[in-house]
Order: structure tokens, then C-alpha cells, then sequence
């Protein structure tokens, strides 16, 4: 069981350095429509993945892909992260009428399926990556912010919170040294649990056509250009999906050894 | 029980207030103009000017509000233009094939999830315990659209077993099988995925159970193994799953949109894709605001239920 998963990782890591790498090898342009090539198999003419329906050579839409969703996702984490543990610890630190006004704010955007929220997002900003990005980093604040709040309000009652407060310690002092650090561990394991699922959301909505917009893909994308081929080539969707769900695994893994 | 019943009613009220209003001005920020966008290339200065007058764009944002909320109580959520003709009746129609895809798929999920957690609770040391923590992994990772096109790879294409999409044989005669028919891959791949956070969960829950001595005296008793698990272990574990199924329903409504997009199932799902790619914003609000309702009455019931099943909980 070890092996497999171990397995995984070794792959995962492998597609998401040569996705980093891409740029620097001997690939062609992910973007360029060649139609003399189209549909051509694998290991054909040097495309070792074969190409798409444009002739676009496949291995470097793939990895161009999976570098867009990757880093779509981080961001994505990134943001709602920030966006999170700013309201949580503002939230659990000053507690009263700032953590009620706060956290029913909260409560509001979670009284939606998080992703009917994420589209009423994408309807306001428009379809396009950086707007599907904000849109689901948007309906995962509520999680962090309640995490970290949960964390917050147990540390500010903490007795080197008060040592330092007698000391004369202001309350940026107390946030930034006292708190922060020592929510670091719950960021992480939050960081990690919800990575893989802006991975696979940011690619639902490119695949739906809200995402990424054409010529750029993610793997999204891709799996929808290739849900045109299925019913001549019924294994089209494959590739693009095993790769996101490699980096789904092993996001979630990394996730799991630290809880 | 009652009063508990009746102060979770009272508290929708807030709540439903709350959310109206943010999806009222979250529509508000839509850039442009939503009488230029109707027009189109009749938007000359003169027709927007009508327009806009004609549908109370004019007054202020709070007025606007509480004529929407109006018109909402009387069900009347205006016109689509991408469609020409009323959101309402478009929503429920095909609010009917959402709730029978989302109803099916919730099915799935928890009849998987509940055999998969308790099978894997129960035998967790032998290697399908150990096999669960792998599948369990890959049931979170795995997109349920993906699932869905290699449904469509291998029962559909290559196998012919089931329709690769719609919710009826255009010429078919309809009914009961043939709807299943349609109904069985989508709710497969939207159940299945969702299916494997249920599991996780009651496979802990009832690891927390099993060590406890009233497991041990039952097992003492001599009580069969397999009553012991369904009747004295799970049956306790029952109300501490109910909050996560509610989650889980918000899990497959969302689900839909994706799966709906896959198999060409005629649902809100659907319906709110196409209404954001033509800029509907009438007919997403429609959308948005009844998927919105069916989540927070499913975890009203899911609450209630709670309250029944475990008294202590009122007290």
C-alpha cells in the first residue's frame, strides 16, 4: 500500500517539475494550430502524445496545462488564505460584537453549495482564469476564517499572550509575534486539504467553459476539447484527467501526513 | 423538540433575508448596464432610457431591493432575455431534472458510503481496511466530471451498455426505464465521488464506537457480529452523520453543474452555465437562489433530524 502511494508521488512530482520546466525544453508551442498534423497518434512526426484536434502537439499542452492549473490553485490557496486568516484572527482576537459581525458574514456566504456561490462569482467578474481563480478562492475564505478563529480565540486566552499584553505588548505586537507563529501548523494542514480541491474546482469551472479561455488551457480545458473526440477516440480524456488526479493524490496526501 | 422546531423556522427568516440581499447585490456589481446588454444593437440612448425606466432601474438600490423582494414573494422573477420567457417557469422546469439527478447521485453516495465506512471500520486490519485508506484518497482526488467522461469511454462508447447523455430517447417512448437509464451513469459519477468523504467519516466515527463497553458487553452477551455492527454500533453513530450529509447535499447540488454539463442533463446546473456565457443575469439569480433554498432547507432537515434522532441534544 506504502509502494503505491509512494508511486504516486514520485509521478506527481515528475509531471510537476517537467510542467515548471516546460519553457526551457525542446517542446513546441502549446498554442500553435498546425492542421496538416491533426489527430495524429502518439510517437508520430516527434509528438510523443500525438496531437489535438488544431494539430497542437499535446505533450506541451499538457504540461503547459497542468503549470496553469498548478499555479491557478496556489494562488487560489494563497489568496483565501490571507483573505481567511485575516477575518479569523481578527475574529478570535477581538472577539465580541467584531467576531458576530464577522462570522455571520460568514455563515452567509456557507448558507450557499459552495460552488453555486463560486458561479454567482463568475457571473458578476465575467468567464476567464483569473476570475474562476477568485471565485473560488472567495467561497473558501468562510473555511479558513473559521479555522483559524477556532485557533485564535484558544491562543488569545493563552497565558504568554497575557504576559506579554502585562509587558505592554501592543496588539499588532501580539498578532504578528505571538499569534501568527504559532498558528503556522493549522495553516499548513488547512493549506494542504484545500489545495487539491482548488485544483480540481478552478479545472470544473475551465471546464465548463467559465475558466480558461481559448487558445490558453489548463487541464480543464483539455478535458473538454477532448470530450469533442470521444466517440472516435474514446480515451482522449484520459491523459489530462489521470495528470489532475495525480496532483489531486498527492496534494491530498501531503495533506494527510500532516494531520 | 417543538420549540427547538419552531426557533430553527424563525431563524430561516434572518437567514433567507440574508442571503437574498447578498445575491441582490452581488448582481448589482455586474459591470455595464443590464438594459444595454438586453438591447443589444438596439441600444440606442433613447431605448435604454425606456427601458430602464420600465424596469425600475432608476430608483435607488435599496428601493430596488424591496421591489425585487416583492416581486419574489409573488414568484415573479422577471423575464430571461437569453430565452424569452419567465425565469420562474424555466427554473422549475428544470429544477424537476436537478432534483431527480441530485436526489439519485445523493442516493449512490450514501449507500456507498455508508457499505464502504462500515466494511472498512469493520475489517480494519484486514486488507480491505488497508485497501479503504488508498481508494479513500483517490475518491476525494478524482473529479467527478472526469469520472463522468470515462463513464461515457467505456459504457457508453466502447460497451454501448447506457446513453452517453440526456434525460430521454428523443424517440423513445419514455418512462420509468428509460429515464434510468439516462439517470444511471450521471448519478454514478456525481455519487460516487462524493460518496468517499462519507465513507471516511463514518469509518472513524464507528472506530470511535466500536471500543466502547457497550460494544464489549454486547459482544459479551453473545450478540451475532454482524447485529452488533448494524444495530448497536451504527445505529449510534447515525446522528453524528447527519450534519456532514446535509454538507454533502450542498457537495452534489454543485456537483451537477458539472455533471449536468457532461451528460447534457436539462437541470439548473446547466441552465446557470449557459445563463453566465449570455450574461443572463435575471435567470442566474433564479438559478442561484433556488439551488441556494434547496441547501439551506436540506440542512434545516438535516438539523431537525439530528434533534429527533438524539434528544440530548435539545436539552
Amino acid at each position: 500500500m506504502k509502494g503505491v502511494l509512494k508511486t504516486i508521488s514520485v509521478f506527481a512530482w515528475i509531471l510537476v517539475l517537467a510542467s515548471m520546466l516546460a519553457p526551457l525544453m525542446p517542446l513546441p508551442d502549446p498554442n500553435a494550430v498546425e492542421l496538416g498534423q491533426r489527430l495524429m497518434p502518439p510517437f508520430v512526426n516527434g509528438h510523443v502524445l500525438g496531437t489535438d484536434l488544431l494539430g497542437r502537439d499535446l505533450l506541451a499542452r499538457l504540461l503547459s496545462g497542468t503549470r496553469t492549473s498548478l499555479l491557478v490553485a496556489i494562488a487560489a490557496t494563497c489568496v483565501s488564505l490571507i483573505a481567511g486568516t485575516c477575518i479569523g484572527i481578527t475574529s478570535g482576537f477581538y472577539g465580541g460584537k467584531t467576531d458576530a459581525v464577522l462570522m455571520r458574514g460568514v455563515d452567509l456566504v456557507m448558507a450557499f453549495p459552495y460552488l453555486v456561490f463560486a458561479l454567482a462569482i463568475v457571473a458578476v467578474l465575467g468567464p476567464g482564469i483569473g476570475n474562476a481563480l477568485m471565485a473560488i478562492a472567495v467561497v473558501n475564505v468562510p473555511f479558513f476564517a473559521r479555522t483559524v478563529r477556532g485557533a485564535a480565540l484558544e491562543l488569545a486566552q493563552s497565558r504568554y499572550v497575557e504576559a506579554s499584553r502585562a509587558l505592554g505588548a501592543s496588539n499588532a505586537r501580539l498578532v504578528l509575534f505571538h499569534l501568527l507563529p504559532n498558528l503556522s501548523p493549522t495553516l499548513l494542514t488547512a493549506c494542504g486539504t484545500t489545495f487539491s480541491w482548488m485544483l480540481l474546482e478552478t479545472a470544473g469551472l475551465s471546464f465548463i467553459g467559465l475558466g480558461a479561455q481559448p487558445p490558453h488551457a489548463d487541464l480543464g480545458t483539455m478535458l473538454s476539447d477532448s470530450r469533442r473526440l470521444m466517440l472516435v477516440h474514446p480515451l482522449s480524456p484520459l491523459i489530462p484527467g489521470l495528470a489532475l488526479v495525480l496532483l489531486a493524490v498527492s496534494g491530498n496526501l501531503l495533506a494527510a501526513r500532516r494531520t | 423538540m417543538k420549540l427547538y422546531l419552531l426557533k430553527r423556522i424563525v431563524l430561516l427568516g434572518p437567514v433567507l433575508a440574508g442571503v437574498t440581499f447578498l445575491l441582490f447585490a452581488l448582481m448589482e456589481l455586474v459591470p455595464g448596464d443590464a438594459a444595454e446588454a438586453m438591447l443589444g444593437p438596439y441600444a440606442t440612448s433613447d431605448n435604454v432610457q425606456r427601458l430602464r425606466s420600465s424596469m425600475n432601474l432608476e430608483a435607488p438600490f435599496p428601493e430596488r431591493y424591496l421591489f425585487w423582494i416583492q416581486n419574489l414573494v409573488r414568484l415573479d422573477l422577471g423575464e430571461a432575455y437569453s430565452i424569452g420567457r419567465p425565469v420562474r417557469d424555466e427554473v422549475l422546469e428544470r429544477y424537476s431534472a436537478t432534483l431527480i439527478l441530485a436526489g439519485a447521485a445523493f442516493a449512490v453516495a450514501l449507500v456507498v458510503g455508508v457499505v464502504c465506512g462500515v466494511c472498512a471500520a469493520a475489517w480494519k486490519d484486514r486488507t480491505i481496511g488497508r485497501l479503504f485508506s488508498l481508494v479513500s484518497i483517490l475518491g476525494i482526488s478524482i473529479p467527478s466530471f472526469w469520472l463522468g467522461l470515462m463513464f461515457i469511454s467505456l459504457f457508453s462508447v466502447a460497451l454501448g451498455w447506457f446513453p452517453s447523455g440526456g434525460i430521454g430517447a428523443i424517440q423513445g417512448k419514455g418512462g420509468a426505464g428509460d429515464l434510468l437509464a439516462h439517470l444511471f451513469l450521471p448519478a454514478m459519477a456525481l455519487g460516487i465521488v462524493s460518496s468517499s468523504v462519507i465513507a471516511q467519516f463514518i469509518r472513524s466515527a464507528m472506530l470511535e464506537v466500536l471500543v466502547s463497553g457497550y460494544i464489549r458487553t454486547a459482544r459479551a452477551k453473545g450478540v451475532e457480529g454482524f447485529q452488533v455492527l448494524m444495530s448497536h454500533a451504527f445505529r449510534n453513530v447515525i446522528p453524528s452523520i447527519l450534519p456532514l450529509l446535509g454538507l454533502q447535499a450542498g457537495y452534489v447540488i454543485g456537483g451537477a453543474v458539472y455533471i449536468e454539463t457532461v451528460f447534457q442533463w436539462p437541470g439548473v446546473g446547466r441552465m446557470l452555465v449557459q445563463a453566465i456565457q449570455s450574461r443572463d443575469i435575471l435567470l442566474v439569480q433564479g438559478g442561484v437562489l433556488i439551488l441556494g433554498t434547496s441547501y439551506l432547507i436540506i440542512n434545516l432537515i438535516t438539523d431537525v433530524l439530528q434533534h429527533v434522532l438524539d434528544p440530548r441534544l435539545s436539552k
